[in-house]
């Protein structure tokens, strides 16, 4: 191991950093060999694509454009309130059913008796004829029926309102829940290639001490190290693109996460669960017109 | 060279209080009072103190901090640091213009629109309008309304920031630059190419306590650490590399068995590993500080943004030598030129460093003994605001040789 040579009296500090250059060299044994260096330099550190989705073409928005992204997706989510929003509150009917002392009701004066006479008098010959009793009953009954069945659609559409909602809730935790799944993975991606591009620094870094120790060799040096330079040069390049490479492949998979998020913002989810509970309602309101009016309300 | 005492200055910084006790607002306040000495000397400000939000927090109007008039407007519009985030991240990787610029800087605040037209209306009052931090608003506009009475310290940072198209402008419009490091004017000449305009690397003092009032016994026994330590002073914060540090730090004791212990000065803003050589004092205040320097073994600076390290230059004072993360160019520079710093780019260099300092006394002292020379050199207060006096009375020599 090379020992300090330091001159105390005119301490110099380039002298001593290259003194402990040489010996992290000696400590570690970095010195790269030729085969070392083609086999760092041929690393293939490219990211892969990200997989595409079968038969599924998003709407995707222009990346480009300024302002287009929204960074704080999670933010959003949870700003929206669903339990906000109100169902609209149920109508009240005016009553649409005839009464006979509607039907015959005059005013209180000089007319109202004339016409309280002649209907009177008429009635009685109306009577022989047909009985108005009869359809009055009918008409009422035919509003009892057009009533419960209105009232049976009402409930039906709550149902269904409910049903939405619940899926808008489901829609939001799992919008959630994907993109806490793909911020973990993007956490764990970086952690796991956190190491790699450290080490790929130092490499780097000592593939530049060496570069320039050649360098200086070849100053006080006779021996031609052209070739081997050039050589060197050559691969350290090859390793800063490489690097480079990672970055904005990492660049990438976050546009494409952001991307992604976008894409199931617009999406409609949850087909399966959706189409399950339109049969249930669908079922529901079949059972209920079968029972008849009253008991179908009441089912 | 010989100053006019006749001539007003105004001092135009993002915020400007007591409470605020680092960064280019300290840095801006230490160099109001030093100036105060020379000229009449006015600080603008606005009535933020929360660098985050920009709330307001003191009162609109006049006020006195130590002897120096100050005068603050209100910030019209709070930032929305999640807004300011996503327009950020557009600004940084995506095409865009120069007005999708100014929208950033807006964003970026302070915006305070009644500074500014304070400074457009008030011009002729004032000399010279000293405007501290490039990037925030006031400094971007202040700038474009009094350029020939403008001097900048730009307190840049190596971020993306410094390549903005607007900024890229900005650095040809003030009459003189007055930079932290020979690092950062290197980074504003490239990317602007304005080597033409009067500069000079000034960098910033500190208030160093009388030596004799500098104790480490008291501090060993105030905080009963009787172990050797290094020490780190500043926010506890993932831009100031202090993960990497708990990182590097652990795996080196998990090497050495020795008592080596790292002591934390600072807010904590990410979660301080559970581990018995890794201790937490909090804030403490400007005695303990300087107790806790002297008593150290050396001052370690993991940063990854630094425009000026003021604790390297307090640290150096005390003849405490430093390590920083060399991949800071300013902390790199100034260790080389200092000759009182080691440096590393990666654990092992880490290692080495650390365990070199640690085992040869010598060369501790060496280099502790060359800090100090080097503060001493170039950064007391008397030779600060002399560089100060001497751009100041060279921008009036050049205003009268126009006249003529």
């Amino acid at each position: 191991m090379t020992t300090f040579k330091i001159d105390y009296e005119k301490v110099d500090v380039e002298s001593i950093m290259s003194q402990i250059r040489q010996r992290v060299k000696e400590k570690t044994g970095i010195v790269y060999k030729k085969e070392d260096l083609e086999r760092l330099g041929s690393l293939d550190l490219s990211v892969p694509e990200p997989p595409e989705r079968k038969g599924f073409t998003p709407d995707l928005p222009d990346i480009d454009e300024p302002g287009n992204i929204e960074i704080d997706n999670e933010g959003r989510f949870f700003d929206l309130d669903l339990d906000t929003i109100q169902r609209e509150e149920k109508r009240q009917h005016p009553d649409v059913h005839v009464h006979k002392h509607e039907l015959l009701q005059t005013g209180p004066g000089l007319k109202g008796k004339v016409v309280r006479f002649f209907r009177k008098i008429f009635s009685k010959l109306f009577k022989l004829t047909m009985n108005i009793d009869v359809f009055l009953f009918k008409y009422n009954q035919l509003i009892d029926i057009q009533d419960d069945r209105f009232h049976y659609l009402e409930r039906a559409q709550d149902r269904i309102e409910d049903q939405m909602m619940m899926n808008m809730h489901r829609i939001k935790d799992y919008l959630l829940s994907e993109f806490r799944v793909m911020n973990q993975g993007m956490l764990e991606r970086t952690e796991q290639l956190n190491e790699p591009i450290q080490e790929l620094n130092e490499q780097l870094y000592n593939l530049e001490t060496r570069v320039n120790d050649i360098h200086k060799d070849m100053l006080t040096d006779k021996h031609d190290h052209d070739e081997d330079l050039t050589y060197l040069r050559f691969l350290v390049d090859n390793m800063k693109d490489n690097l480079r490479g990672i970055v904005e492949g990492q660049r990438l998979q976050l546009e494409y996460m952001l991307l992604r998020q976008r894409t199931l913002e617009k999406m409609v989810v949850l087909k399966e669960d959706e189409e399950e509970e339109v049969k249930k309602s669908s079922d529901l309101e079949k059972g209920r017109y079968r029972g008849g009016s009253k008991e179908g309300e009441q089912g | 060279m010989k100053h006019n005492p006749e001539l007003k200055i105004a001092i135009v910084v993002q915020r400007y209080g007591l409470e605020i006790n680092g960064g280019a607002e300290f840095h801006a306040r230490l160099v109001a009072e030093g100036l105060a000495d020379y000229y009449k000397v006015e600080v603008l400000t606005t009535c933020a103190l929360d660098y985050v939000t920009w709330a307001n927090h003191y009162p609109q109007g006049n006020e006195e901090i130590n002897g120096i008039p100050v005068r603050r407007f209100k910030v019209k519009k709070p930032r929305s640091p999640e807004r300011f985030g996503r327009i950020q991240d557009y600004i940084f990787n995506r095409p865009h213009s120069a007005k999708d610029e100014l929208i950033w800087l807006q964003e970026e605040g302070p915006f305070s629109t009644k500074l500014l037209k304070y400074i457009e209306k008030n011009e002729a009052e004032y000399d010279y309008f000293i405007f501290f931090s490039y990037r925030y608003y006031h400094s971007y506009h202040g700038i474009n309304a009094v350029p020939h009475k403008a001097i900048l310290v730009p307190t840049a940072e190596a971020d993306p920031v410094v390549n903005l198209m607007i900024f890229r402008k900005l650095f040809v419009k003030p009459r003189a630059f007055m930079y932290n490091s020979y690092e950062e004017m290197e980074m504003i000449n490239e990317v602007s190419n304005n080597e033409s305009v009067p500069h000079v690397v000034v960098g910033v003092g500190t208030e160093l306590p009388e030596e004799k009032d500098i104790q480490p016994d008291r501090f060993r026994e105030k905080f009963g650490i009787d172990d050797p330590f290094i020490l780190y002073i500043g926010r506890i914060d993932e831009n100031k590399g202090s993960h990497i540090l708990f990182d590097y730090f652990l795996r080196y004791k998990k090497k050495h068995a020795n008592d080596l212990k790292l002591v934390l000065m600072g807010k904590s803003i990410i979660e301080i590993p559970d581990d018995d050589s890794i201790i937490s004092l909090g804030f403490v205040s400007n005695e303990e500080k300087f107790d806790g320097l002297a008593a150290c073994e050396l001052l370690i600076n993991p940063s990854l943004y630094e425009s000026l390290s003021m604790i390297i230059l307090e640290a150096w004072a005390v003849g405490k030598p430093v390590i920083v993360n060399g991949g800071v160019p300013v902390l790199k520079g100034q260790s080389k030129r200092s000759n009182a710093g080691l440096w590393y780019s990666n654990y092992a260099e880490f290692e080495e460093s650390l365990n070199l300092l640690q085992e040869n006394a010598e060369l501790k002292e060496a280099m502790g003994k060359n800090g100090r020379q080097y503060f001493y050199d170039n950064y007391t207060w008397e030779i600060i605001n002399q560089k100060y006096v001497d751009i100041i009375q060279s921008l009036e020599e050049a205003n009268k040789r126009e006249q003529a």
